[in-house]
């Protein structure tokens, strides 16, 4: 038995992303890039179209990944929404404390004009 | 009032400032409060700057999808041109359709953050305890004596203040401290996906930037040096190509200010009740420096 962990499609992905990443680095690069100066017409075009394919390829990937982690962030909104709501439950609570004590305030002052002499 | 209803309510005051004052002495629960307070200025401080970048690495995406087309376009004949602009509209409309999926859910985020600030904050504190301040001047009004009375040195009206913000004080750290035990595995995973999402579009920036880079020295930069003579600004446009550098590593910051806030709520979360919040918030700092006007 292996002791390995057993490759998951997203380890699959991430590394054909990676993959990818270094192929368009390569192309990109002076090496290529100059070597494709003395090609002949038809290796240049077969080049752009090769290029632009693993371009494509690597920004799907990337979409696909983002919206995965969209998805996971969109599961967990409904939650933190409560967790504002309650915060903001827990701050007008305390405001409830001086708008108590105002309210008593009130009171006293009618109780002050009945026992105070005018 | 009579004096033995004065005598209770001045006993009752002293207790209460007794038991108070030990929790004021432990310290531990109002520097609690203060980190979060800036942690969560933090966060509203980050949502910002990340909603910026994700602007501005959609604008660069664009950028680097154009140059892709164009570096196709003379390969290609008039289908598979009209099929690759397809296939690459799909792609960014999918991304914009994400991003704006993103930026909504960092309203949310914000809104979070905002709400905690408000919890964390001192006015609860402060306005509860004018308003206690207020009533014990309205109970001096009432009796004479009562006004006249001070515990230990201090007037009783201004010792009711204090003793009210107190115990606000402590009614706020009790929600903060129940709210993280309820909703801390939330926010830690939250986080934790919000570093995923910064590390993806990081990562995409920045190679989106070498390859414009990369193609402005091929187009720009090599072209004149290849010549026998060089023109005049040829220096200067190889000075700015190289100073760009600069701010391409920079995209980093937006990463990095992801990593940090987790692991400033991670400490929270874990207890911590002292250090700084100094590294998230220079984390920060530096995605505005780099989101600036210098950032493209």
């Amino acid at each position: 038995m292996s002791d390995e962990s057993p490759v998951t499609p997203n380890d699959l992905r991430n590394g054909l992303r990676r993959g990818l990443k270094t192929a368009l680095a390569d192309l990109d690069g002076d090496a290529f890039q100059d070597a494709l100066e003395q090609a002949t017409a038809a290796e240049r075009k077969a080049a752009a179209i090769t290029r632009g394919e693993v371009y494509r390829a690597w920004r799907q990937l990337n979409n696909v990944q983002l919206d995965e982690i969209r998805n996971q962030l969109q599961a967990l909104e409904a939650e933190l929404l409560r967790a504002t709501q309650e915060l903001a439950s827990a701050r007008a609570g305390l405001d409830q404390v001086a708008a108590y004590l105002d309210t008593v305030n009130c009171l006293l002052a009618v109780v002050k004009r009945v026992v105070s002499p005018a | 009032m009579n004096r033995s209803s004065e005598r209770r309510v001045l006993c009752g005051l002293n207790l209460v400032v007794v038991a108070l004052g030990v929790a004021l002495l432990s310290g531990c629960g109002a520097a609690r409060a203060t980190r979060f307070e800036a942690f969560a200025a933090a966060g509203v401080s980050y949502g910002q700057a990340r909603g910026q970048f994700l602007r501005l690495s959609l604008d660069v995406n664009i950028e680097r999808d154009t140059l892709e087309l164009r570096k196709q376009h003379e390969s290609l004949d008039g289908a598979g041109r009209a099929r690759v602009l397809n296939e690459q509209d799909q792609i960014l409309q999918d991304r914009i359709s994400i991003l704006a999926d993103l930026e909504r859910h960092g309203a949310l985020m914000t809104q979070y953050f905002q709400a905690l600030a408000r919890l964390a904050g001192p006015q609860a504190d402060a306005h509860a305890a004018a308003a206690a301040q207020r009533l014990s001047g309205d109970l001096g009004g009432l009796s004479d004596a009562l006004a006249r009375k001070s515990i230990r040195g201090t007037p009783v009206s201004e010792k009711i203040g204090q003793v009210t913000a107190i115990a606000v004080g402590e009614l706020r750290n009790r929600a903060l401290e129940r709210h993280l035990r309820e909703y801390a595995p939330l926010i830690q995973r939250h986080l934790a996906l919000e570093e995923a999402v910064l590390g993806v579009l990081v990562d995409e920036y920045i190679e989106d930037r070498k390859v414009l880079r990369n193609h402005e020295r091929r187009t720009v930069l090599l072209p004149p040096f290849r010549a026998d003579s060089l023109p005049p600004d040829w220096d200067a446009l190889r000075k700015r190509y190289l100073l760009a550098e600069i701010d391409v590593t920079r995209a980093r910051a937006a990463q990095e200010a992801a990593r940090q806030l987790r692991s400033a709520f991670e400490g929270l979360a874990g207890g911590e009740r002292e250090g700084s919040l100094a590294g998230l918030q220079l984390a920060i700092d530096r995605v505005n420096q780099f989101i600036g006007p210098g950032a493209k």
